[in-house]
């Protein structure tokens, strides 16, 4: 009997953690919750209820022995790892076709929280060419598309130094929208030939909390208007911070160049 | 250098920036094309809707509808989630410089800018979000009606 409690407990936590690990790396809360059922029911819990928002997940279910169980899991910080969500749903795939060993999901749950498409060099790369090619898509010429790598580099370095220490996203974009606007200004201060509006826009972009707003949409048309509503004010905070920063920078620089 | 019209360079560079975006949000390699694909043809929807409608809002909704049913078609095609192929695909139709400049008129106390761009951005934020919706909502009757059947 007490083997058979242990084995329900642990059932319970690698539902929520697959569930955890799905909200923190930037899944849809309909996602999570679907596949938050999808596991109970493939481990033979029954009444299965559950109710995911960006912040937390509440699970409650029935065991095979007639016992209820409630367990909650706060999710403090979301990190974009649309690799990692893709993978979680085949091995949720997986489990709900007869993989039931907790021994073997744990280690391929492991495997997932290690793993790495790219390195931390191809970020720095990924960073460069977003911000160069948006910075010629809306209308640089090849100077600016060139200036706009440094910045991005440092965006990346900066915000790499920042997650060390700090959890707060509008802090984050706040400092890196100042970085960005003040190297920018130095830029066209130096190289009078350059466009400092096309290369911020350029590297702007990089800030822009475009994820957030999509999931937003997606999930107040799936009917989870609280997580809808908490992303889209989520986004317009950040685009708000983006704009103090840039701002901050304006009102010093503007007037000593 | 007739060929290198500033639409084309639009159309490619919205691509290359795409791949940028799929790999900021882990997406793997092998999935990096249909990123290029996906944000490449939404300014290419953009563009051409926005030319024969004379809209530009019309056009960012289109865009966004365009985008929309490519993720849902791809997603079920190669069994892949539906931000994987929706996120770099909608990151070029994101209004940042319209942000931008709305931001500068706001510091440049230009008034005229602010309002215009400012106005710009939500015409264009509401386009992306009817255009997703009017998809979305489809989708959502659609596979809810099949699990109904197949449950």
């Amino acid at each position: 009997m007490i083997l058979n409690m242990k084995d329900t407990d642990n059932k319970i936590k690698i539902i929520l953690d697959i569930g955890q690990m799905l909200l923190s790396n930037g899944a849809d809360v309909n996602r999570v919750e679907d596949t938050t059922i999808r596991l109970a029911n493939a481990f033979e819990f029954r009444d299965c209820q559950v109710h995911a928002i960006n912040s937390s997940i509440i699970l409650t279910l029935t065991s095979p022995d007639d016992e209820i169980v409630t367990r909650a899991r706060r999710i403090t910080r979301i990190d974009t790892d649309l690799d990692k969500v893709d993978e979680l749903n085949n091995l949720s795939r997986k489990i709900c076709s007869g993989m039931k060993e907790p021994g073997s999901i744990e280690n391929e749950m492991e495997r997932i929280r290690a793993s790495a498409p790219y390195s931390p060099f191809m970020m720095y790369f990924a960073y460069a060419i977003s911000a160069s090619f948006f910075t010629l898509f809306f209308g640089g010429s090849w100077q600016d598309m060139l200036y706009s790598v440094p910045i991005a580099l440092m965006l990346r370095f900066v915000k790499v130094e920042l997650s060390q220490f700090n959890n707060n996203k509008m802090v984050d974009n706040i400092i890196l929208s100042a970085v960005l606007t003040f190297l920018a200004l130095i830029g066209q201060r130096l190289f009078p030939i350059l466009h400092s509006d096309l290369i911020i826009i350029g590297d702007i972009m990089l800030l822009i909390p475009g994820l957030a707003f999509c999931n937003s949409i997606h999930d107040m048309v799936m009917g989870d208007t609280i997580s809808g509503v908490l992303s889209m004010f989520d986004a317009v905070l950040r685009a708000l911070s983006i704009a103090i920063g840039y701002v901050a920078v304006w009102a010093v620089m503007g007037r000593l160049l | 250098m007739n060929i290198m019209r500033p639409e084309l360079i639009q159309i490619i560079s919205a691509g290359v920036a795409g791949i940028g975006f799929a790999m900021i949000f882990h997406i793997r390699p092998r999935h990096l094309p249909v990123a290029f694909a996906g944000a490449a043809l939404g300014w290419l929807l953009y563009l051409v809707t926005k030319q024969v409608w004379g809209s530009n809002a019309i056009g960012m909704m289109f865009a966004a509808l365009g985008v929309t049913v490519y993720s849902e078609i791809g997603a079920r095609l190669f069994h892949m989630p539906v931000s994987v192929i929706y996120t770099p695909a909608v990151i070029p139709l994101i209004p940042g410089g319209h942000l931008y400049y709305c931001m500068r008129g706001f510091v440049t106390d230009s008034h005229a800018d602010f309002v215009k761009y400012g106005s710009m951005l939500l015409e264009d934020t509401l386009s992306i979000v009817l255009g997703t919706m009017v998809v979305l909502t489809f989708v959502s009757a659609l596979t809810q009606r099949k699990q109904k059947i197949s449950g």
